[in-house]
């Protein structure tokens, strides 16, 4: 990678990092009910529009792995598991645009739908390696009470559970296709002569 | 960590001690385990310690630290989690503590961590980072992470001031999405230029990432010091976490 490239990368993780930092300790803070959709779509469409700026494979990750190591300097409660979500939800959205210099707006869409939706289970995964698999027996059991409370079905329960993804899905993809949008109008005032080149999975 | 390194003036004219990497490890290493392990009386009087060595070696972070916005976000953190505990509220801390004993730790050890990233970063040169980074095998990483750092309160300059400015031309109150996208094309932009710049004055100074070589790690003359200091401290601390 050229220093420009480094250095790109360097400052879209520091915008991530912002965004966690600020935003997210006042999201956290107000107990906002869709901060585990807000957050990781900014912050991958900030990741992605990376992605579009670049346009070198390892851009996400790389971006990722800086936001999570400034993560671990901010302050706040338990630093590991969003350290740990944040490298996940990188890690996936750069095996989606993997290969191509400037992935197709699918694939832009594709990588953020997965890569928030990633932040759907991953307090069930992390949380299963730290306490054990007699966590999810607890869960198990705390959602059987909750559906005869609420009287609701498992399908009910499914249901439900299916629109919660479909959210992050719909979030993810949004903040995909928002992010060529950006790095085009960014590039346009930037640097003209790469914005207007068409994303087609061009290698 | 410094990009300007060890190489501009201190304003006072006299060059000021300055942190290695190793120091810098150990100033974290420490900071960590103390936050995590003592009680709230610890976390204080190591961040007495912490205080006294910025005033000597990075009195520009104590000038941040103490700025107002700085003591609102430690001051609504501490009263979030009073009113947390109060509440009932599941806060990631023994159940044991009472509300305000759970507050006062809480807003101690974000002032012990936030003094501790201030000296490391007003202190250490990011020359010294980048040489680490390099040491163990993530080559190039130490600058971009470097640059990161560097950039992050631009970055949040950038995203405040474009949201006043288009909130004030009432941009949100009609089209939201088109508000946004206009809004993250500026940040993007602006950030980018700036960028443009941290890449020029990398330039100038000869910093190449493709023939960059594993150097040395540079030692400085607090090493030592600091090494020793935290190593009882973690020591301590560990100690205190074990048989408390």
């Amino acid at each position: 990678m050229s220093t420009r490239d480094l250095t790109y990368i360097g400052v879209f993780a520091a915008l991530w990092s912002a965004v966690e930092i600020s935003l997210g300790t006042y999201l956290h803070a107000v107990s906002f009910p869709l901060t585990g959709v807000a957050l990781p779509t900014i912050g991958l469409g900030i990741a992605l529009t990376a992605r579009r700026v670049v346009a070198r494979n390892g851009t996400i990750f790389a971006a990722a792995a800086l936001t999570a190591a400034l993560k671990a300097l901010s302050f706040g409660g338990i630093v590991l598991s969003p350290m740990a979500a944040i490298l996940m939800q990188g890690a996936l959205a750069e095996a989606v645009t993997w290969g191509p210099k400037r992935p197709a707006r699918w694939r832009m869409c594709l990588a953020g739908a997965l890569g928030v939706t990633w932040s759907v289970f991953h307090p069930l995964i992390s949380q299963g390696i730290l306490a054990g698999k007699g966590i999810y027996v607890i869960y198990l059991r705390l959602i059987e009470r909750a559906l005869d409370i609420f009287g609701l079905t498992a399908t009910g329960a499914l249901v439900a559970l299916g629109l919660f993804v479909l959210v992050h899905l719909v979030a993810g993809a949004i903040a995909g296709l928002l992010a060529d949008l950006v790095a085009r109008g960014a590039l346009r005032r930037i640097r003209p002569e790469l914005a207007d080149t068409e994303p087609q999975d061009e290698r | 960590m410094s990009a300007k390194g060890a190489a501009l003036p201190q304003p006072s004219g006299r060059e000021a001690p300055r942190l290695g990497m190793v120091s810098a490890l150990a100033v974290l290493a420490a900071t960590l385990c103390v936050a995590g392990m003592l009680p709230t009386l610890g976390v204080a009087a190591y961040a007495v310690m912490l205080v006294a060595t910025s005033a000597w070696l990075a009195p520009e972070a104590l000038r941040r630290i103490a700025g107002w916005r700085v003591l609102l976000v430690v001051l609504s953190l501490g009263a979030v989690s009073y009113l947390g505990a109060h509440l009932g509220a599941a806060v990631e801390q023994p159940g044991a503590w009472s509300p305000m004993s759970l507050a006062l730790h809480i807003v101690m050890r974000v002032a012990t961590i936030l003094l501790a990233v201030g000296l490391i970063a007003y202190s250490l040169p990011l020359e010294q980072f980048a040489a680490a980074m390099e040491r163990i095998g993530l080559k190039n990483f130490g600058f971009a992470f470097g640059v990161a750092v560097n950039s992050l309160p631009l970055a949040g300059r950038t995203l405040k001031q474009t949201y006043h400015a288009l909130r004030l031309r009432r941009a949100f109150s009609t089209g939201r999405l088109r508000a946004l996208r206009l809004a993250a094309t500026t940040v993007v932009a602006n950030m980018l230029a700036a960028a443009d710049q941290t890449v020029a004055a990398a330039m100038a100074r000869g910093y190449d990432p493709e023939k960059q070589q594993r150097r040395p790690l540079p030692l400085t003359s607090l090493d030592a010091v600091f090494a020793i200091v935290a190593g009882a401290i973690i020591a301590f601390s560990l100690y205190w976490a074990l048989h408390a």
